[in-house]
């Protein structure tokens, strides 16, 4: 028993005071000389027996009465164990514990994570749990695998011990996910009478308006809910909030660019901390910026990966309160070249005759393996192209049906797909074939002439053309052209679509048109890649700007390869070769477990541990495969506000849980819990009126 | 000083009279089995049925027409002795007097009475033995004695009345009244067993009992320490709160005063519980007038009226009396 005015409980020496009035009283005494003393003796000998035990019972009320006083004001709190579970249990219980082990119970303070005290609190209630009663305990990560199920606990021990062995996750709790789990173990309870018992840190995080429709069926079921609060709320916390491949193709030997973000959730700026890279395992500190206290900070990275294939990349922080949140992983694929296609509509005889000519010096240029296969739009494999990451259709006069097509399916499936205008361009058939096909953007008007001068770079921050927008707008002013193709640009543009920039012209003509269709990408200029139409091509910034497009179209790699804890891991080769003895080696255990394969994939759902999840296989020639996935914890699990009292009671409606305070090896009830002092009083009152009916009573003659 | 006029006056003209046939040698206001003796004439008393005719005065009936005897100095030979306890329990008294003040009153009011009337009275003053012995006599001179005697006793010692009973059966050599004066908080049956032997010698006894209300009524009303009036230095001592048995201790008292009147009814010994809250002249009459009634003597004094025609009274049939 726990209770709010503990220093009070001094005043138990109160207790002592009706005694020391009844020793008091003895002394106070008028002394007789006595004659008859043979009848006075008769008299009090025979009722000696009932006057002693008259005094004693009156002499126990007072005594008890003081002590009741003194327990009302101290305010008494009920444990919700022990004793409080004890009187609060009437029948056989199916009592459900539920842990919360997600990340934020990671957070230290005073040497012990939340985690720690919500294992005491659990096997305090385990060990308070009598074997008549039946358990379900689980975590909540994963939410649909209890530890026990409606079993019988003779013994706890077994089951604290595992309960030891939990460490914090690195994913968010779902609420609503647990509470669907809790639903079933309800719906098959071996008892009626039924007992929640929630141990967790009451983070805002993960709780939603979902789980009121299972709080309050469980009310109207009669289920007595208990939350366990083990959550400190004096939190100062400093996450990697994010650690993000920027550029959607690594390519060896290129930087490829990265971007980290850093949240100071503490009262205090931090400068000059080190954090650390690793890359496949090889770990270098890096300087961190000054982290402004409160604040969120930006830290650019730019990374050289020189070998193609996969990396593993993990960038963290140095240790604080919660060292959950500190570390995030990337899986990098890392191409061995980039394969563009040129289907040139106007193969000139000499150099820079055609628009593939500028087409192909601008995607060379520099040491980056950038392939280039060049075609006339007559080459057979213009409709059937070889695997390529970005086709470019440059002054191709007519789209024949087979080809929309397949480029149509190539970009839906991924690919990138690039067409300039030209001479031999058909506004009609490019109409016919390409837009109603989904290919163009908008639909093609008429060809125009100029002279434009100048291109303006709308400001989308995840523009292909942003690295664009950072040259000085005089230098952009300079590009002129005399021919350009006018669009139909409606007033809403359809979703998907986008114009990335513009012409400096009166009727700002859109420039360059972005359309999203599938996991592909289409960019279509208005003006040609060769200097038919425009003295763009011989431009300085003609090569960023077709460079920056064709890297924008390519498909990012690695997307299913970075995946938040808790999250289901499913990996689908990219080709239908068989998997043969598939395994998955997790962060945390060097033993490879064996995986199913499930409608030709992988899936494996306990990733609530982040670090690199390595599959591995063997293909049709026994050929050792493997894959990386990196796991990251979830960053929703890393807020640490509070879920104010008042909105668990909104949420759980109805139910109406019992919050009790947890402090080490020991519960307390707090706020609207197990005050008992209601009841102690109304003792009291009926004390007081059988010690004032005893006292007449004893002091009436007789 | 234990003699109180007022209630001298008030019961002298009642009279003391021995209810049993005593011993004597001049019968007269006591009647006796002998004969008297010539003496000096004293006065003329009124005729009592069953007076010796031989002592009727004719000349005083011609002259008043009333039937009156001679008395002569020794007539009356009513030998009363008085026991008076001055044992330490009659040492309690929260009120004006204590018990043995009360008791020495009365003592001394029964001696004047006696004196008065003519009667030899003796005193016996007594606690675990006797402290004091005075022959009986009825002379004024006696009446001093005795009043001196009272007033130089003090209470102390236990109660043993047994013992004196017995002593005072063997100093007393005739037949005659004996007054018990006590509180009888003693030993009950070799009390009685005492008064038995002298009333196998033919003495006629009276017993006053001598109570406080506090004895009788346990009226405290805080706690008490009871401390044994006769325990002496090693006294017994009871710490206890009255009111927790006061009705079962006044039923205790009950109970005794009850048997005390039983045993002396049974006995046809004269039993008279007096308090020392009550008014002893009051309480006196009353119990003389009793007598008077019970025994068909016609009274005299104030408190009587008229005198009864003693042709007309016979003499009230005796009590149911018994050694």
């Amino acid at each position: 028993m726990q209770f709010l005015a503990a220093p009070l409980l001094f005043g138990l020496v109160l207790a002592g005071v009706p005694i020391l009035i009844h020793l008091l009283n003895r002394r106070r005494f008028q002394l007789v000389e006595w004659a008859p003393m043979k009848y006075l003796k008769l008299t009090i000998r025979s009722n000696r027996r009932r006057m002693r035990i008259e005094q004693l019972l009156l002499l126990a009320l007072r005594t008890l009465l003081m002590v009741l006083i003194v327990l009302t004001i101290a305010r008494p709190i009920l444990s919700s164990t022990g004793v409080g579970a004890w009187l609060a249990r009437r029948a056989r219980t199916s009592r459900v514990i539920v842990l919360d082990d997600s990340l934020s119970m990671g957070y230290r303070q005073g040497g012990q994570t939340a985690l720690d005290l919500g294992k005491d609190a659990a096997a305090e209630v385990l060990r308070g749990t009598g074997a008549q009663d039946a358990v379900t305990l689980l975590t909540t990560a994963p939410a649909s695998l209890p530890l026990v199920r409606e079993a019988s606990l003779a013994d706890s021990t077994k089951l604290i011990s595992r309960i030891d062995a939990l460490r914090p996750t690195d994913a968010a709790c779902n609420w609503s996910a647990v509470f669907k789990t809790v639903d079933d173990c309800f719906a098959t309870a071996t008892f009626p009478q039924k007992q929640l018992i929630l141990i967790t840190d009451l983070r805002r995080a993960g709780w939603n308006n979902q789980v009121t429709e299972f709080t309050n069926r469980w009310a109207a079921m009669g289920v007595e809910a208990t939350v366990i609060d083990v959550g400190s709320r004096d939190t100062a916390n400093v996450s990697l909030a994010q650690f993000v491949q920027e550029d959607s193709l690594a390519l060896p030997g290129a930087a490829v660019k990265f971007s980290a973000t850093v949240r100071n959730n503490t009262p205090a700026s931090i400068d000059g901390a080190q954090g650390v890279l690793s890359v496949d395992g090889q770990s270098r500190p890096m300087m961190l910026p000054n982290l402004p206290a409160g604040a969120t900070t930006e830290l650019p990275l730019s990374i050289v990966l020189d070998t193609p294939g996969q990396h593993a990349l993990r960038l963290a922080l140095p240790d604080d309160a919660m060292n959950g949140d500190n570390a995030r992983f990337l899986s990098v694929n890392v191409r061995q070249s980039l394969e563009l296609a040129i289907i040139d509509g106007r193969m000139g005889a000499g150099p820079f005759e055609s628009a593939g000519d500028f087409l192909n010096v601008a995607f060379t240029v520099g040491d980056e393996p950038w392939h280039v296969t060049r075609m006339g739009d007559g080459d057979p494999l213009a409709a059937h192209l070889p695997p390529t990451d970005v086709a470019v259709i440059a002054d191709v006069a007519v789209i024949s049906p087979e080809m929309a097509a397949e480029y149509e399916r190539r970009v839906r499936d991924g690919m990138g797909l690039m067409i300039f205008a030209g001479e031999q361009l058909d506004p009609e058939s490019y109409n016919d074939r390409l837009f109603n096909s989904g290919l163009l953007p908008m639909k093609l008007a008429r060809v125009i002439d100029g002279p434009v001068q100048g291109i303006v770079i709308e400001g989308f921050s995840d523009s292909p053309l942003a690295p664009l927008a950072k040259i000085a707008p005089a230098a952009l002013a300079k590009i002129s052209t005399r021919r350009l193709v006018e669009v139909e640009s409606p007033a809403t543009l359809p979703e998907g679509v986008r114009v990335l920039a513009r012409w400096n012209d009166a009727d700002n003509h859109p420039a360059i048109i972005e359309k999203r269709l599938g996991r592909g990408r289409v960019i279509f200029w208005t003006t040609s890649a060769d200097r038919e139409w425009t003295d763009w091509p011989v431009d300085p910034t003609y090569v960023l700007a077709v460079r920056s497009a064709a890297l924008a179209a390519v498909r990012p790699d690695g997307g299913g390869d970075n995946l938040v804890a808790g999250h289901a891991l499913e990996y689908r080769p990219s080709d239908d070769r068989p998997m043969l003895s598939p395994r998955i080696i997790p962060p945390d255990d060097p033993t490879p477990q064996p995986l199913a394969i499930e409608d030709s994939a992988l899936r494996y759902p306990h990733t609530e541990g982040a670090g690199i999840y390595t599959l591995s296989w063997k293909d049709a020639l026994g050929k050792e495969q493997s894959h990386r996935i990196a796991v990251s914890y979830d960053p929703a699990a890393s807020d640490l506000e509070p879920l104010s009292e008042s909105r668990l009671d909104e949420l759980t409606d109805a139910l109406r849980p019992r919050i009790v305070q947890y402090h080490a090896g020991q519960l307390a009830a707090g706020g609207p819990g197990r005050e008992i002092w209601r009841t102690l009083a109304a003792a009291l009152l009926g004390l007081v009126f059988v010690e004032t009916l005893l006292a007449f009573w004893v002091g009436r003659e007789r | 000083m234990h003699l109180s006029p007022e209630i001298i006056a008030r019961i002298t003209p009642l009279g003391l009279r021995a209810n049993r046939v005593v011993e004597g040698s001049i019968s007269g206001l006591h009647r006796s089995p002998l004969h008297g003796v010539s003496v000096e004439f004293a006065d003329y008393r009124e005729y009592s049925p069953g007076d010796d005719l031989r002592r009727l005065d004719w000349r005083a009936y011609a002259r008043s027409n009333k039937f009156q005897i001679k008395r002569y100095e020794e007539e009356s030979n009513l030998r009363a002795t008085l026991l008076l306890d001055a044992s330490a329990s009659m040492r309690y008294g929260r009120g004006a007097m204590t018990k043995f003040d009360y008791a020495a009153t009365l003592a001394a009011s029964m001696a004047a009475l006696l004196v008065k009337q003519r009667d030899a009275v003796g005193l016996s003053i007594f606690d675990e033995q006797e402290r004091g012995w005075l022959r009986p006599a009825a002379t004024q001179s006696q009446l001093a004695k005795i009043i001196d005697m009272l007033e130089k006793t003090k209470p102390d010692r236990k109660t043993e009345l047994s013992v004196v009973m017995n002593k005072v059966a063997d100093q007393i050599k005739s037949r005659g009244l004996v007054i018990v004066i006590s509180d009888l908080l003693t030993d009950l049956d070799s009390f009685y067993g005492g008064l038995g032997r002298l009333q196998y010698r033919g003495h006629e006894i009276l017993i006053f009992q001598v109570l406080d209300s506090d004895e009788i009524d346990m009226p405290f009303k805080d706690s008490v320490l009871f401390r044994d009036i006769e325990g002496g230095a090693a006294a017994e001592e009871l710490f206890a709160e009255p009111w927790a048995f006061r009705k079962a201790y006044k039923a205790a008292m009950e109970t005794f005063i009850a048997e005390v009147r039983g045993r002396c009814q049974f006995a046809g010994i004269d039993h008279l519980l007096l308090r020392t809250s009550d008014d002893l002249g009051t309480a006196l009459s009353h119990y003389l007038h009793g007598r008077h009634r019970l025994t068909g003597t016609p009274r005299a004094g104030k408190l009587t009226g008229a005198h009864p025609d003693p042709a007309a009274e016979a003499p009230a049939a005796p009590t149911a009396r018994g050694k």
